[in-house]
């Protein structure tokens, strides 16, 4: 028999979601392009709908309480589901993603040899990328990928598979903890060590640029308030083992352009957070202050106040980054 | 399909996705009779049509996000769900002989007549499906409540497949015809 070319006798079959799979698959295509079995598909769509509100029954009242009751064990009130932040997290990190891996391809097998940021060459810097992401990738509970000694295909598979995972995350996947990057001893939630991903990643992506003399690329609003806040959180722990705490003082730190705002930085985690210097630069330079991409960082910003307090702040944002 | 999305059904979504209890209580008020109702027509045990509106409700309320409102208002794509929950049930449950028997039969009857949503309404659809001739009738029970595809609706009535697609469109054709003159929209 040959496919019809209208839905025909299907219509009905299909209302009551009584196709085979193939013929379902099939009916759907067709009402995507033709008005005439759409417009009859939403009326008999409809009268299915009908048959099956005219089943309703009131519940016995005991199932109200039960089915609440069961409801909040699974899923605690006022605690909003992170999908929405996983999917837009796992959104940022896949834009850098893409953009790394686009950058990738048009590099040079010399060019894959040239120093790359703070490693001797873009290969390190690509495997080291990729050992980096492991331990979110772990987190994820991504199946064994199938090893390669192709550098780019390796980083670029493990990272699809990250962004496959996390895109529809739920709340405790997000919360679960994980090492950070650069810093194994400090175990922060995922969705922390994926803004860590995801700006990694764009800072790598800009040093492949500068091996192609590509312009830099600043990262969207969205993405550089997400790694100031990250590295907001870690400072004052970071102040600390550096040994350069200032505890009850905090730094005012004034952030402009795109990604920028106000806030105080506690400059130990002991409370108090008197304001001993304010630091001001755009948001911008602050991440490529983080990530250690600034030849010098204490003079990158406007300070004020009390400058020793200001430079031990500056010098330890500047290990913000993980190489 | 919807081009525009039910305005209560975003605000339901929204408060749902907010983990907002209240929400959470007015739909299984709202909906709790039609996601029951159907589990119980499918089933037709209540037990199995309790424990599926617990599991549908349970999980819209863990991950609400997977409700869309542009493609369908959230009555029909919890009754969707709830169907097909009551039909999985009854084919790990039942033989394929029981059902069969089973479907051959009308829908039980409604265990209690005593909830008032909408149901003046309800009767009407009950009585159109009712005066259907019976050939459609059981051709259209069978595939919208035992989950058969066209294909074993003919096999189990012993009729051409061609017949049995047939059956299932004129019937719900007919249906629609005198609801709507009837006044529903």
């Amino acid at each position: 028999m040959t496919q019809p070319r209208h839905t025909g006798d299907l219509a009905g079959a299909y209302a009551l979601e009584a196709c085979p799979p193939d013929e379902e698959r099939s009916v759907a295509e067709h009402l995507s392009h033709c008005p005439t079995c759409a417009a009859e598909a939403t009326d008999l769509g409809r009268v299915a709908g009908w048959i099956g509100a005219s089943s309703a029954q009131a519940p016995a009242a005991d199932l109200r309480a039960r089915v609440l009751s069961a409801a909040l064990a699974a899923r605690p009130a006022g605690r909003p589901r992170p999908d929405a932040e996983a999917g837009r997290l796992t959104g940022i990190y896949a834009a850098q993603v893409a953009e790394l891996d686009r950058l990738l391809g048009r590099l040079s097998p010399a060019e894959w040899l040239l120093p790359s940021g703070p490693h001797r060459s873009v290969r390190d810097l690509v495997v080291h990328l990729r050992g980096s992401d492991a331990p979110v990738a772990a987190a994820t509970g991504i199946a064994r990928l199938e090893s390669t000694s192709d550098a780019h295909l390796g980083w670029q598979r493990q990272a699809g598979a990250i962004v496959s995972a996390l895109g529809d995350a739920d709340s405790a996947v997000l919360a679960e903890r994980v090492p950070l990057a650069g810093r194994t001893a400090v175990q922060r939630p995922l969705r922390e060590a994926l803004v860590q991903r995801g700006f990694e990643t764009w800072i790598h992506a800009e040093d492949v640029r500068a091996v192609l003399a590509a312009p830099p690329r600043p990262p969207s609003a969205a993405q550089l308030a997400d790694i100031v806040a990250f590295a907001v959180r870690l400072l004052p722990a970071a102040m600390v083992a550096a040994g350069r705490e200032h505890p009850g003082s905090a730094v005012r730190l004034v952030l402009t352009g795109d990604g920028g705002g106000t806030q105080l930085v506690r400059l130990s985690p002991a409370p108090g957070s008197a304001v001993a210097a304010e630091v001001s630069m755009p948001a911008e330079r602050f991440c490529r202050l983080l990530a250690g991409r600034l030849t010098s960082p204490l003079h990158s910003a406007d300070v004020g106040g009390d400058r020793d307090v200001a430079t031990d702040f500056l010098t330890v944002a500047a290990t913000m980054g993980c190489d | 399909m919807l081009a525009i999305p039910d305005e209560q059904d975003v605000r339901l979504r929204a408060g749902l996705i907010a983990g907002d209890e209240p929400t959470l209580a007015e739909v299984y008020d709202t909906y709790g009779p039609v996601v029951y109702g159907m589990a119980l027509q499918v089933t037709g045990d209540r037990g199995a049509a309790e424990d599926i509106t617990q599991e549908v409700f349970v999980d819209l309320w863990r991950r609400p996000e997977r409700f869309d409102p542009h493609r369908a208002p959230l009555r029909g794509w919890l009754m969707l769900i709830a169907r097909r929950r009551g039909i999985d049930w009854i084919r790990r449950r039942g033989t394929q002989e029981r059902v069969r028997q089973a479907a051959l039969t009308d829908p039980p009857p409604a265990l209690v007549e005593d909830d008032v949503l909408a149901s003046t309404a309800r009767k009407q659809v009950r009585r159109a499906i009712a005066d259907l001739p019976a050939p459609h009738r059981q051709a259209i029970l069978l595939a919208y409540y035992r989950g058969l595809t066209y294909r074993e609706v003919a096999r189990t009535l012993n009729i051409p497949e061609g017949t049995a697609k047939w059956r299932l469109r004129n019937g719900l054709r007919r249906i629609g015809e005198q609801l709507r003159a009837e006044g529903f929209a």
